[in-house]
């Protein structure tokens, strides 16, 4: 178990690919190699996210992405989501496009009763229509907590002195398909929705509210 | 390539440090919840209706039976054991974690039906009974408010007196509402994105992990803000939450009304809510009470929802005196 853990870690670091972000290869020019994405919306609670990422040429097209999620309230440090990674380019015939995403993530989750930190891990599929000025994609996807540190509260270990605090391993995981669109407004901006649903693995029970939903303004330089 | 070097060196670390440590598995019994009577048998349990209850019994056994009925359902009784007290004043007082509930035994989620909990109950008082004409009490608190009243609609004759702390309806459509009140998400609030944030990093259809996973989320009931008006937390041993999602599920599928045959329950009921709980108030403590033909209701003040847990001095008195009377 420790062993498959590291190789898990491992792994994930290796990838280091993409985000979920919506990008229209076809509207980046060739002296727009940046991008800085602000992302609204609900991913397991209304959350803002700001992202960086970068595009290269390396066979196929590529963007490298760095972004920053969090849930909204009173406190907008105690969760986050950092997701590494990015998406490539596999297949484009005319209009048609299919990408591939490799993202890992760490997530931070705190409460009056626990502090969690997850690494995971996303790999999904996205294939559309792109033009210049617009696209229109479906996606697919898993994104997994590989394992989780779990830190309890006095307030648990109140209820339960014998708790357990430590790596957990597997914690949980769950499917995600939905669509995504864009618009391009003038040269720099680019207007994104993406919207779905979200199935948990296995058998597990699913989200209080397994949907997510994202408006997105992204910005070219 | 210095990047991906610095990268790799950094999994590494990582890597090695989680080799250091213990991985275990979520699903392991006793790690993130306490085992349950069928799995220690060190804790007091009865057996009764096909089922190994957590149970404990205080005072004299022949005096009148004070049965305490928890929320939920999933929760137990351990915020309840003030209550114990009441073996003072001539009531042998008896306590269970219902089905699923507690350090009860789990059950798979498709055994329970309100009539099953209302066996139990019956069972319970049966196991307990030294004599037929020893008179029963039932003290409920939300959902355990709800199956006292369930069990008086059924057993009109069987029921000397009932002590109910905001049960959240007496039908289906009450309950509903009032739930509703409860648990709406805001967009913006804290405790509401804590919910349902959880969701992506911990899933789960082992009862370990799902009663870890309602035991996390029970912090909402007594974060910042909270609705109930809660002070702080209150004690629990284990969240069922496989028992809970199933008599949700059959509730919805088969919505309920407890109050068909209360107007022939002429006994007085103490009804009790409680000043801070903003779901609740005299409103829906007046629309839900006036099923009974014969209620005292009495607001509790400086309390939340957990009336007997944190306005125990307020709720203590009050409560005595009605035993003392109807006894």
């Amino acid at each position: 178990m420790k062993k498959l853990a590291a190789v898990m870690i491992l792994v994930m670091a290796m990838a280091e690919a993409g985000s979920a972000q919506n990008i229209n290869w076809r509207s980046l020019r060739e002296d727009q190699r940046n991008v800085v994405q602000f992302n609204f919306g609900y991913d397991f609670g209304a959350t803002a996210q700001f992202g960086y990422g970068r595009s290269f040429d390396w066979v196929r097209p590529v963007m490298l992405r760095l972004d920053y999620s969090f849930p909204m309230g009173n406190n907008v440090v105690d969760d986050f989501k950092v997701r590494l990674g990015g998406e490539i380019e596999i297949v484009e015939i005319g209009g048609f496009s299919a990408t591939l995403r490799i993202v890992s993530n760490l997530r931070r989750y705190q409460t009056e009763l626990v502090r969690i930190v997850s690494f995971g891990s996303d790999f999904g599929v996205l294939a559309g229509y792109y033009k210049p000025t617009w696209h229109a994609a479906g996606e697919f996807g898993f994104d997994k907590s590989i394992t989780s540190h779990l830190k309890h509260s006095d307030i648990m270990r109140t209820n339960y002195p014998e708790i357990r605090d430590g790596w957990y391993i597997p914690s949980g995981g769950h499917y995600y398909y939905g669509i995504q669109a864009g618009k391009s407004l003038g040269e720099y901006l680019d207007l994104s929705l993406r919207l779905g649903a979200t199935n948990a693995q296995d058998d597990d029970e699913n989200a209080v509210l397994p949907y997510y939903l994202q408006l997105g303004l992204g910005i070219k330089f | 390539m210095k990047k991906s070097f610095l990268v790799l060196v950094i999994a590494a670390l990582v890597a090695v440090t989680l080799t250091s440590c213990d991985i275990v598995e979520p699903g392991e019994p006793g790690l993130l919840v306490p085992r349950t009577v069928d799995e220690d048998n060190s804790i007091p349990s009865i057996f009764v209706n096909g089922t190994q209850l957590h149970s404990e019994a205080f005072g004299n056994p022949n005096d009148p039976m004070l049965i305490v009925l928890h929320g939920g359902p999933g929760g137990d009784y351990r915020n309840l054991l003030n209550c114990a007290k009441f073996s003072e004043d001539g009531f042998f007082v008896v306590f269970y974690d219902q089905r699923g509930s507690g350090l009860s035994r789990r059950h798979n989620k498709d055994i329970y039906t309100i009539q099953l909990f209302l066996d139990d109950l019956h069972a319970i008082i049966n196991h307990y009974r030294q004599r037929q004409d020893q008179k029963v009490f039932l003290m409920g608190q939300s959902w355990g408010a709800m199956l006292a009243t369930a069990y008086v609609n059924t057993r009109l004759g069987e029921v000397s007196g009932v002590v109910l702390s905001e049960p959240g309806g007496f039908t289906w459509t009450d309950t509903e509402e009032y739930m509703k009140r409860l648990r709406s998400l805001e967009v913006f609030d804290e405790t509401s994105n804590d919910f349902v944030y959880l969701d992506q990093i911990l899933t789960g259809n082992d009862h370990n992990e799902l009663d870890y996973r309602a035991a996390l989320q029970s912090a909402a009931d007594f974060a910042d803000g909270n609705k109930v008006g809660n002070a702080g937390p209150s004690p629990f041993w284990r969240q069922g939450a496989v028992c809970n999602a199933a008599a949700m599920e059959y509730a919805r599928d088969h919505p309920f009304d407890f109050t068909t045959n209360l107007r022939q329950y002429t006994t007085e009921v103490l009804f009790l809510y409680s000043e801070l709980n903003e779901a609740y108030g005299r409103v829906h403590a007046e629309l839900v009470s006036s099923a009974y033909p014969n209620v005292q209701l009495t607001l509790i003040s400086g309390t939340g929802h957990e009336i007997p847990y944190f306005g125990w001095d307020r709720f203590y008195p009050v409560a005595r005196t009605y035993l003392n009377t109807i006894k």
